[in-house]
């Protein structure tokens, strides 16, 4: 390690030494243990063979010997927290507006395994993906990236919401179209509506823009698909575009 | 007064029999941070507990106490750092409780029975565990963030980004929180450690 230069190495290596968790093979048992109790207290335990959440957010015995799916963290957006997630393949989702609990469960039920923080112990891999993809988001919105350089896990995509999404991504940094040229760009000329559906149900926002197609008529169009909050979305959209220098006529009133 | 889905913590006589299956469906939002959750906080309080028993009671009343409190968290609030205030300020009050009780020299139950770590040596053995116990009140001595920031930092060797995004603050706060942490370690720990 590079902690030579600090003064407070010799702390560091007594709190290492005085850790008063006990070691792996010791923990296991009494955390299997405590998670139990907690989970009885709170009166919830999985019937056996019938998961919640589409066998998504609870562990089964089975679930824990597996492990988790994904791992996840947030960013600090311009406008709030961001959630972002890694699994095997690489970043696999973005919520750009949403809490822990539904960002969770969500991509729990997406991936039909349990979704954990970033933590030790989770793989190296997820662990440097959710830096990377961090450190890429502060240089973006920073104005300093126009690309993102990532590996993206699109897992549970569907086939035609990935070739929309194919297209959005090539989209270069603050070019924008509209729903009707992106798919005639994707060659269903006829399937704008169907574009803006898959666009809405975009997992990588950002990294994906799908915020840089707009209505025909050059007005700001949808954004993150059809859920509450709407018009908290189009700011966000309305945000995005501005730092990419695309300057749209401002939302009538009413 | 609502009426509560969960058991008193204080009655564990009364605990639901494990076979009891969910529950209302007010649990059901709460499941997802559970199961993200759960395991990192009882890996804090494990540190910050003089035996597991103790811990598991923390980790138990940590998520009756968030349950509880969930529907009333502001939406985009960070769950994950509000977990650690709680479990820290629970695991704080209870340490106090028993340093009033008079129980103030408590070695942890691990004391003499970790072969590997000062195998077969007593008296290696309660250096041992008297640097754990130091350690814990050490840590219970400091401010939520600070805590959280040091385990994270230093014992479980997280990345600034990581203690950032822990904490919900910039990397440069995070550093402030780790270095005051030490700071303030140090003096608590000023005989242990060569200044």
């Amino acid at each position: 390690m590079t902690e030579r230069s600090d003064p407070e190495a010799p702390l560091r290596e007594l709190l290492r030494a005085g850790d008063p968790l006990p070691p792996p093979a010791a923990l296991e048992p009494e955390l299997a243990a405590a998670l139990g109790r907690t989970r009885a207290a709170l009166g919830v335990r999985l019937p056996a063979g019938r998961p919640v959440h589409g066998g998504a957010a609870w562990r089964t015995t089975a679930d824990a010997a597996r492990g988790p799916a994904a791992a996840y963290t947030t960013y600090p957006a311009p406008w709030g927290a961001l959630h972002l997630a890694a699994a095997d393949g690489g970043l696999v989702a973005i919520e750009l507006r949403s809490t822990t609990a539904r960002f969770v469960e969500s991509l729990a039920a997406r991936l039909g395994g349990a979704v954990v923080a970033d933590q030790p112990g989770v793989p190296a891999a997820w662990h440097a993906t959710l830096e990377r993809a961090r450190a890429e988001l502060a240089e973006y919105f920073a104005g300093r990236r126009q690309r993102f350089d990532l590996p993206v896990d699109l897992r549970g995509v569907s086939v035609w919401d990935r070739r929309v999404l194919g297209g959005a991504a090539g989209l270069d940094y603050g070019e924008v179209t509209s729903y009707g040229r992106l798919a005639r760009r994707i060659g269903q000329p006829r399937a704008a509506r169907a574009v803006g559906g898959a666009l809405g149900r975009n997992p990588l926002p950002i990294v994906i823009p799908c915020h840089r197609i707009l209505a025909g008529d050059g007005s700001i169009g949808g954004y993150g698909g059809s859920h509450a909050g709407r018009a908290a979305m189009l700011e966000v959209k309305r945000t995005l575009l501005a730092l990419e220098g695309v300057s749209l006529p401002a939302p009538l009133p009413g | 007064m609502l009426p509560s889905p969960v058991t008193e913590p204080d009655h564990p006589a009364a605990l639901p029999e494990p076979a009891v299956v969910a529950s209302t469906p007010a649990v059901q939002p709460f499941l997802a941070v559970l199961a993200a959750h759960e395991v990192e906080l009882y890996r804090y309080l494990r540190r910050l507990a003089p035996s597991a028993e103790d811990a598991a009671d923390l980790h138990q009343e940590t998520f009756l106490r968030a349950f509880r409190a969930y529907p009333r968290l502001a939406a985009g609030a960070n769950v994950r750092a509000w977990l650690y205030r709680i479990a820290g300020n629970l695991a704080r009050d209870a340490y106090r409780r028993r340093r009033a009780r008079g129980e103030s020299l408590e070695l942890d139950d691990a004391a003499a029975s970790l072969p590997g770590r000062a195998a077969g040596d007593p008296h290696a053995a309660l250096a041992a565990a008297e640097l754990r116990r130091r350690v814990r009140e050490g840590l219970l001595g400091l401010g939520w963030r600070q805590r959280t920031a040091v385990v994270a930092r230093v014992l479980d060797g997280l990345d600034y980004a990581t203690v950032a995004a822990l904490l919900d603050c910039t990397e440069t706060t995070a550093r402030q929180h780790v270095s005051q942490g030490l700071r303030r370690l140090r003096r608590l720990l000023a005989d242990e450690v060569a200044p």
